[in-house]
């Protein structure tokens, strides 16, 4: 299936700053794909070059394999960084012009206001708006062109405890319905409990790409080998403190219930005969990843 | 076309300061050329020597010489038309202070419909002006004019169609002027600046180049009244008037008009937002 988002070797230097340097990403269709980087990693960089407000980058995107030109980008609901809207108009004549441009139907205008939960302020200007109504605006206007697939840039920044609690909410709500959604952020959290997939940037560079049910399992995970998979694979199966075996390569990876270390599923192997060729421990990768990322 | 109006007319609609000034100028407007008849019977009533000015009042309205000469009160350098250039260059700025060209382009706009979309506003914005021009032509013209044959009424009428190219070339002038600064208060003085800097550079250029300054190349397509008065030629009174417009003259606008516009656009074409 052609994805959602194919980026290839895309690059963009300011004089001698790399913004973005080299980077690769695949989104499929059904991905709730977190960007997750420090402030000026390349996460805007990359969002606005895809999105043509940047230019002259080298490199290519295929947006639903598309050559790059603004008709894909009708079928793209986007916000970058700080919503702009016209401040002296309301927030339903703001939408009216976002129909327009993406030649869609005012009819979901209403919907759109609702699903934000701004339809009781539909008619205040712009500008009378908080920050937190100004985000959620911003996510009505993407969701107005019944988009195949919703670009969210830092969408919970500057917001108080509750405005993100709601954000969350309204993004889980819409990725649960089975949209594509693009998330760019700085907050490890928001990432972990948003998305489906991660990728971890730094300097313009992708550090670390997966999905992030394995990335960020709280439980450890195990790698193990021997010189008979099969047979390691039968004993492992009856050793209880085990969530779940994969085979990886040579190796055989395993997710373990809380409070099981190596040394525990070592003995129980010994006591089965076993010797191992390999045994280490995967610890929480993202997250290693992502402090070293805010660390250096 | 249609959908890019659509997106305009969105935009404006309900922007209230966008028509204060639309009806400011018009209104301004009328009342310059509806002063002239006026202010011609005041100085009459006032001076000794009022025979040539009532004369001169007793055709300058006359169809079809009265749309030659409307057309070029209305299109006076640096004066009435500034206020249009403005709010031209208010709203081309807008959407660089508040960020909204931004939205534009990442709902799904090209750079280049961007630019259409304005030119059509100034498209209509003309349209008005030389609208407004016509009725107070008509409205003199019948209350004014001694002669009023159908070709009479109608046979200067090109001048509004000179008009018309004139006040576009200008407003594509001041919509380049706000794309190039994209601040506004900025570009108003540099508009300002223009109109003052110019003749100085006339002064210095060779006397043949000089129409092709783009302020005097939009002005000399209406480039002086004209009455019967021409064509009484003594040692005393012995001045050139319009007869016709050039057409060279109104090539030089569609040139301007075509550099202005390339220029917005090679500028938007590669540019950040």
């Amino acid at each position: 299936m052609t994805p959602v988002l194919q980026i290839t070797d895309l690059s963009k230097n300011y004089g001698r700053l790399k913004a973005v340097d080299g980077l690769n990403l695949t989104v499929e269709k059904g991905n709730v794909y977190g960007l997750l980087g420090p402030n000026g990693s390349g996460k805007t960089t990359t969002l606005g070059i895809v999105l043509d407000i940047i230019k002259t980058p080298t490199g290519t995107y295929r947006w639903f394999g598309e050559e790059p030109g603004h008709h894909s980008r009708k079928r793209i609901g986007a916000t970058l960084e700080t919503p702009y809207f016209y401040p002296y108009l309301s927030a339903v004549n703001n939408l009216r012009i976002v129909a327009r441009i993406k030649e869609k139907p005012f009819d979901k205008i209403d919907e759109a206001l609702k699903t934000v939960d701004l339809y009781h302020r539909k008619n205040d200007k712009f500008r009378t708006y908080s920050l937190g109504m100004k985000q959620r605006l911003a996510i009505a206007a993407a969701l107005v062109g019944e988009p195949e697939v919703l670009i969210l840039d830092e969408p919970t920044n500057g917001l108080d405890p509750l405005g993100i609690a709601e954000i969350r909410n309204l993004v889980n709500r819409i990725a649960n319905q089975g949209m594509t959604i693009i998330l760019a952020s700085h907050i490890l959290d928001e990432v972990q409990k948003m998305c489906s997939h991660v990728a971890v940037l730094r300097t313009g560079k992708i550090l670390f790409n997966g999905n992030v049910a394995e990335a960020l399992n709280e439980n450890d995970i195990i790698e193990l080998s021997s010189n008979n998979l099969a047979l390691l694979s039968n004993a492992l199966n009856s050793f209880e403190g085990i969530q779940e075996i994969r085979k990886e390569g040579s190796l055989l990876v395993i997710k373990v219930k809380k409070d099981i270390n190596p040394s525990d599923v070592n003995e129980f192997l010994i006591e089965k005969g076993i010797v191992l060729s390999h045994l280490s421990l995967r610890k929480k990768t993202l997250e290693q990843q992502f402090i070293e990322v805010l660390q250096s | 076309m249609l959908r890019l109006l659509n997106i305009e007319w969105e935009k404006l609609r309900s922007y209230r300061a966008f028509w204060v000034m639309v009806v400011l100028y018009v209104f301004v407007l009328f009342s310059m050329i509806f002063a002239v008849p006026a202010l011609l019977d005041y100085i009459a009533d006032h001076a000794k020597e009022n025979l040539a000015l009532k004369a001169f009042k007793a055709i300058v309205f006359n169809f079809p010489d009265i749309w030659q000469n409307i057309a070029f009160v209305a299109s006076m350098r640096g004066f009435i038309k500034i206020f249009l250039a403005i709010l031209v260059m208010i709203f081309i700025t807008n959407e660089f202070s508040f960020l909204t060209i931004r939205t534009n382009i990442l709902n799904g706009m090209s750079r280049g419909e961007f630019i259409t979309g304005k030119l059509l506003v100034i498209f209509f914005l003309t349209l008005l002006s030389t609208l407004a021009v016509f009725f107070a032509g008509m409205y003199l013209g019948f209350t004014q004019s001694p002669v009023r044959s159908v070709s009479a009424v109608f046979s200067k009428m090109h001048y509004l169609l000179a008009y018309f190219l004139e006040v576009f070339t200008y407003l594509t002038f001041a919509l380049m002027i706000g794309v190039l600064i994209r601040k506004t208060g900025f570009a108003v003085i540099v508009l300002l600046l223009y109109l003052i800097i110019e003749p100085i550079i006339q002064y210095y250029v060779p006397d043949d180049f000089d129409k092709y300054l783009p302020l005097n190349a939009m002005n000399h397509l209406i480039w002086s009244p004209n009455t019967s008065l021409i064509k009484v030629k003594t040692p005393e009174f012995n001045m050139d008037f319009q007869e016709f417009i050039s057409w060279a003259d109104a090539g030089i606008c569609f040139l301007y008009v075509i550099i202005f516009i390339s220029a917005i656009y090679l500028f938007l074409r590669k540019k950040d937002l």
